[in-house]
């Protein structure tokens, strides 16, 4: 293969595995708008556009999150007279959080994979209903006779002991 | 009344779920400014989230970039270099529309856009030491794959379909990724979970279509010919490929295995599996084990095999192919420590009421072999005269199913809903050798007639136990 139709090969594989991630990204800077996908539309269309900028010897996702950070404000100021959303300094540190675990993400989904082996057949139950079979709280609260409120207390508890296990692993496995 | 952690869940649910309002946003806002650790456990919430939907809800949880719309200016500062293309045509569907619209009944505004589409229909979701075969699609952990060969020397891996679909793959395999509810399986082994909205679900071997019908199975394509079938969980239509004639389709149910030939237009029974302890789980290698099991009640046409599990013996253990029922220690004083570890065979519970079963057993080296009898059938009299009865006693504790009620549910651990008592025989065997096991039908026991089949266990002789004297 020639040397430059690896890279755009390259490219396109890192363009692919990096979806996911720039998708959590702006979800997370955006507090759940419905605007997630016309932002991420937008940051791939610039990523395209810069491609031949791109050193395949860096890390793909921190030079992605800078074309994504910048979508986010442009999104925001567009929203900001009508809607609200998250302060500029709110955003800053969510940016700096993902920077710093930008390029773990292959070691910790297969972390989050040994850690839901951990959890009981109940949460894993509410695991199954809400992100295999898609159930919203309303329709789990009526299955599991309990309300929304408790489910997302248990939701928080679930991912927060998740997150725990996954650092745990992370940080045994790098020694 | 609502503590402001439950306040902060409630809301955290609301924003993944897509339905926060502008009064979340600003109480979040609010809570950040007062304390920065709610904004850490906010990004904490999210990060979680979003890895359980890569990795529970891959057909709608990662988002695809499967029509990235490239403006014209784009692609023309492209075109003078052709290269960037051909990589995207390997895989990337090229198409030109055009986009008209009507603007205040006076205005035509034509745009012309390019969009790139990637069919990508599947992500690697594990991967264990995996060496990937040369001239096939290369994937780390999380990478989405396109239509195409995938092929290993070495490890496993594990993919996720768009479908929802998880199949687990044994290397050597090479298979070909036709779309999310297709697969072609050139070679190897591979165990694929099927959840229910993907009934339908097919793999196409050199000998076989199957059909999956929401279940749980293996299938072995062996390099020299010939496809084995094997069903874990609920049903599977098969069909053996003939070059002269039309087959008949077959279904499989939990417990039901075929092996199929093209050349020879064949199904015929496979005997056993042996459980691994690895990812997929089985295999039908039995060099692992101390035992190997045949019967002789059914005929090629039978579907039925036995799972020999090399090491296995432990609480909680499935105790049949059959019936979702448990092995168990009858008190916390556990499983006798005789049979911790022991090879077992899981055997057929509807072979209960056969009264001309003969079971054979093959054994490899010099063992204690074990029988298991429950405690309501009175012993047989091939068990009395080739066995000793031990005095210990182990548990069968049963889950209602819907056409055999008994039981309560599956308890956890010894001592736990134990339903029925067993007691163990055992037989020392100084030679490898063949041993032959009779029926327990016909025994009259107290239990008036119901009963379970018999458990086989073994359990490798200490070497000094095993010399001759």
């Amino acid at each position: 293969m020639h040397d430059a139709d690896l890279e755009r090969s390259q490219f396109v594989e890192r363009l692919t595995a990096a979806q996911q991630p720039l998708f959590a990204y702006i979800s997370t800077m955006l507090g759940g708008s419905s605007h997630v996908q016309d932002v991420l539309q937008d940051t791939n269309l610039d990523l395209w556009a810069k491609a031949d900028e791109y050193d395949p010897d860096q890390p793909f996702l921190r030079w992605a999150y800078r074309f994504a950070y910048y979508r986010i404000l442009v999104h925001r100021k567009a929203q900001v007279t009508t809607k609200l959303v998250f302060t500029e300094e709110v955003l800053s540190a969510v940016d700096k959080r993902f920077r710093d675990q930008d390029e773990a993400q292959n070691e910790r989904l297969q972390a989050l994979g040994e850690c839901l082996e951990r959890l009981s057949t109940q949460q894993r139950k509410l695991l199954r209903m809400k992100y295999e079979e898609r159930m919203s709280l309303k329709s789990m609260g009526r299955q599991l006779n309990t309300t929304e409120d408790q489910l997302a207390s248990r939701f928080y508890r679930i991912r927060q002991g998740l997150l725990r296990c996954i650092r745990f692993r992370i940080g045994e496995a790098m020694g | 009344m609502q503590t402001q952690e439950e306040l902060f869940a409630r809301i955290v649910a609301d924003v993944v779920d897509g339905v926060a309002t502008d009064a979340d946003v600003a109480e979040l806002n609010a809570m950040f400014d007062e304390n920065p650790q709610w904004l850490e456990k906010y990004v904490d919430q999210c990060d979680a989230h979003y890895l359980l939907q890569w990795r529970l809800t891959p057909a709608t949880g990662v988002p695809q970039i499967e029509s990235i719309e490239l403006p014209e200016a784009v692609v023309a500062s492209r075109r003078n270099n052709p290269l960037w293309l051909s990589r995207v045509a390997a895989g990337v569907a090229i198409a030109a529309t055009a986009a008209i619209a009507f603007w205040l009944g006076t205005w035509w505004i034509a745009t012309t856009k390019l969009i790139a589409t990637v069919n990508l229909i599947a992500t690697v979701t594990r991967l264990d030491d995996v060496e990937w075969a040369d001239g096939n699609q290369e994937s780390q952990h999380g990478s989405r794959l396109t239509p195409g060969t995938i092929a290993a020397s070495a490890g496993t891996c594990e993919l996720t379909l768009d479908s929802g679909v998880v199949v687990a793959c044994e290397a050597p395999f090479e298979l070909e990724l036709v779309d999310p509810m297709r697969i072609n399986l050139v070679t190897g082994r591979l165990r694929a979970k099927v959840p229910p909205h993907a009934k339908g679900f097919a793999i196409d071997t050199r000998d076989s279509w199957l059909v999956d019908q929401g279940t749980e199975f293996g299938v072995d394509a062996s390099k020299q010919g010939g496809t084995s079938v094997f069903v874990f969980d609920g049903k599977v239509d098969v069909q053996a490929k003939s070059h002269h004639k039309q087959t008949a389709i077959r279904r499989l149910l939990r417990g039901e295995a075929l092996r199929m030939m093209v050349n020879e237009s064949s199904m015929e029974r496979v005997m056993q599996i042996v459980s691994e302890d690895s990812r997929l789980g089985w295999s039908t290698d039995s060099s692992d084990s101390l035992i190997s099991v045949a019967d002789n009640i059914r005929g090629p046409d039978s579907l039925k095999y036995y799972e020999v599990v090399p090491r296995g013996f432990a609480e909680d253990v499935m105790a049949f192919v059959d019936r979702p029922y448990e092995w168990n220690g009858i008190n916390n004083r556990g499983l006798p420590p005789m049979l911790r570890g022991a090879d077992y065979v899981k055997t057929f519970i509807d072979d209960r009421h056969a009264s001309t079963i003969r079971i054979t057993l093959t054994i490899m080296e010099p063992v204690d072999l074990f029988v298991f009898l429950d405690d309501r059938a009175a012993p047989p009299e091939w068990l009395l005269r080739d066995f000793e009865d031990t005095g210990e006693k182990i548990g069968l504790d049963e889950k209602p199913t819907e056409f055999y009620p008994g039981g309560d549910r599956l308890g956890v651990g010894p001592g736990d809903s134990v339903d029925q008592i067993y007691h163990v025989w055992r037989r020392q065997l100084q030679e490898p050798g063949m041993v032959a096991l009779g029926a327990i039908s016909g025994s009259s026991g107290r239990g008036g007639g119901r009963r379970s089949m018999y458990g086989i266990a073994a359990r490798r002789l200490p070497v000094d136990a095993s010399v001759a004297p």
